[in-house]
């Protein structure tokens, strides 16, 4: 363990970063504790072979994102794709507009699972596209595309959306 | 990549990190000292088992080997036996021809 | 009922076990004087356990293992002659010439005597032998108990170990020891 804070403290310190991605890239927040306490789980069992904080935190992130990855896969497999899966909304408070979040949130939830796990890391985690590439294990131009794509689509939804309001 | 920075940043609020729920932490710590004790059970019942398998093993390997070695044993004796037969007879034999002309009858 | 049964069938079985061994008492007083033993009492527990060898034993030793059940062999060596009295071997006599058994030979001397006799089975099948050699300084029993005669056993010559010599009047015409002298030249 080295100087590794104690597991619990690591869970107090993580716990927030583990979820949100969960949350964001599942859409569900059930299924976000679950995945959230699997990925701490899974860490308490690989806690010997971490060296130091930074490289737990990396793991948690790693592990989580790929983890949502697969549990879309999974779920898409079931019950195929539907935002039936994503809640209308997480009000927050904030000057933001609710409804514009709501749609922000549901368009990410209806990217496909890696391209949606990406976005979550890149605007959440505010990691930069190399890191993305190597905790995706994927190429650095792929990512940039796909980020590229996922902006130029939800543009586009804000768009049709303006254009559909009332004007006055 | 910074080609919509309205956008980006409506998308990092819609994507913020949030806290987690009040609960997760002790749901956490549960699960993983519920897993820390099935495990070591398991573990300690792993060894049993591979213990017990080995004596077993051992047992019974050892019981093969003994049970060879006086099987090689008795064979030696069995040959042992025969052979001073064999020679109580001839050294008869002998001190009848040379004390008292008789021969061995043939049996069967 | 059936425990009755199967506890008559066990003790007859322990008392035929018991009849084929020789009562070998007699000769435990000596054998602290004695400068050298053999003792040899297989059963047919122990050769059952032999025959567990299978195709490693000799095909001969496989042949016997199926039909001999018990072979008891004592001998005793003394330096000096007498070591003990022509009592003491009398007792030895009568506690073994005991059973089904047809002398072949019988002869007494004045320090020893040698018996040979043949076994029969309850139907006057060969079922081994009995052969008591006593001299000055040395005694030997040997017992078989099964399907071994002395011709089966002349015919062991050269193989398991027994020395290759033709028993039989013309080979044995020598002086008393000298097929023991051969035999140990040829171990």
């Amino acid at each position: 363990m080295g100087d590794l804070p104690e597991f619990a403290e690591l869970v107090d310190r993580y716990q927030g970063m583990v979820y949100s991605i969960a949350l964001r890239s599942l859409g569900q927040r059930e299924a976000a504790e679950d995945l959230a306490q699997e990925v701490f789980l899974s860490l308490h069992e690989h806690l010997h072979g971490l060296e130091s904080e930074d490289h737990v935190r990396n793991w948690l992130r790693r592990t989580a994102a790929n983890r949502s990855i697969d549990e879309i896969r999974r779920r898409r497999y079931r019950s195929g794709p539907g935002l039936d899966e994503v809640p209308e909304s997480f009000t927050e408070p904030g000057d933001s507009d609710p409804l514009l979040l709501a749609l922000l949130r549901s368009t990410v939830a209806a990217l496909p699972a890696e391209a949606r796990v990406l976005t979550v890391l890149r605007f959440q985690q505010e990691l930069e596209p190399g890191e993305i590439a190597a905790t995706l294990n994927m190429p650095v131009a792929t990512v940039k595309s796909r980020i590229h794509r996922t902006l130029k689509l939800l543009r586009g939804k804000l768009e049709r959306r303006t254009e559909a309001r009332p004007k006055g | 990549m910074n080609e919509s920075p309205d956008l980006e940043l409506q998308l990092r609020e819609a994507l913020r990190e949030t806290s987690a729920p009040p609960l997760l932490r002790a749901r956490i710590l549960n699960a993983a000292a519920s897993r820390g004790r099935r495990s070591s059970h398991a573990v300690l019942w792993r060894r049993i088992v591979a213990l017990a398998a080995l004596l077993t093993i051992g047992s019974f390997g050892l019981y093969r080997w003994e049970q060879r070695r006086r099987a090689e044993a008795v064979a030696e004796q069995f040959k042992l036996a025969l052979r001073i037969a064999h020679r109580e007879v001839l050294e008869v034999q002998a001190k009848l021809v040379v004390e008292v002309p008789v021969q061995l009858p043939q049996t069967n | 009922m059936i425990k009755k049964q199967v506890f008559a069938v066990l003790l007859m079985s322990w008392l035929a076990a018991a009849a084929q061994e020789i009562d070998l008492r007699a000769l435990k007083a000596l054998e602290a004087k004695a400068s050298e033993t053999t003792d040899i009492n297989l059963g047919p527990e122990q050769i059952k356990l032999m025959m567990g060898l299978g195709s490693e034993l000799a095909p001969e030793l496989q042949g016997l293992g199926k039909t001999v059940e018990r072979v008891q062999v004592k001998t005793l060596q003394f330096d000096k002659e007498g070591a003990y009295t022509l009592a003491e071997t009398e007792k030895l006599r009568e506690s073994v010439m005991t059973g089904n058994l047809v002398s072949l030979i019988s002869v007494k001397k004045k320090n020893g005597f040698t018996e040979i006799a043949m076994r029969k089975g309850p139907k006057g099948e060969n079922a081994g032998f009995l052969i008591v050699n006593v001299e000055p300084t040395e005694i030997a029993v040997v017992s078989i108990v099964g399907q071994l005669d002395l011709s089966s056993l002349a015919k062991l010559s050269g193989k398991l170990g027994v020395p290759n010599i033709q028993m039989g009047p013309a080979e044995t015409s020598k002086k008393k020891g000298s097929a023991k002298q051969e035999e140990e030249e040829l171990f």
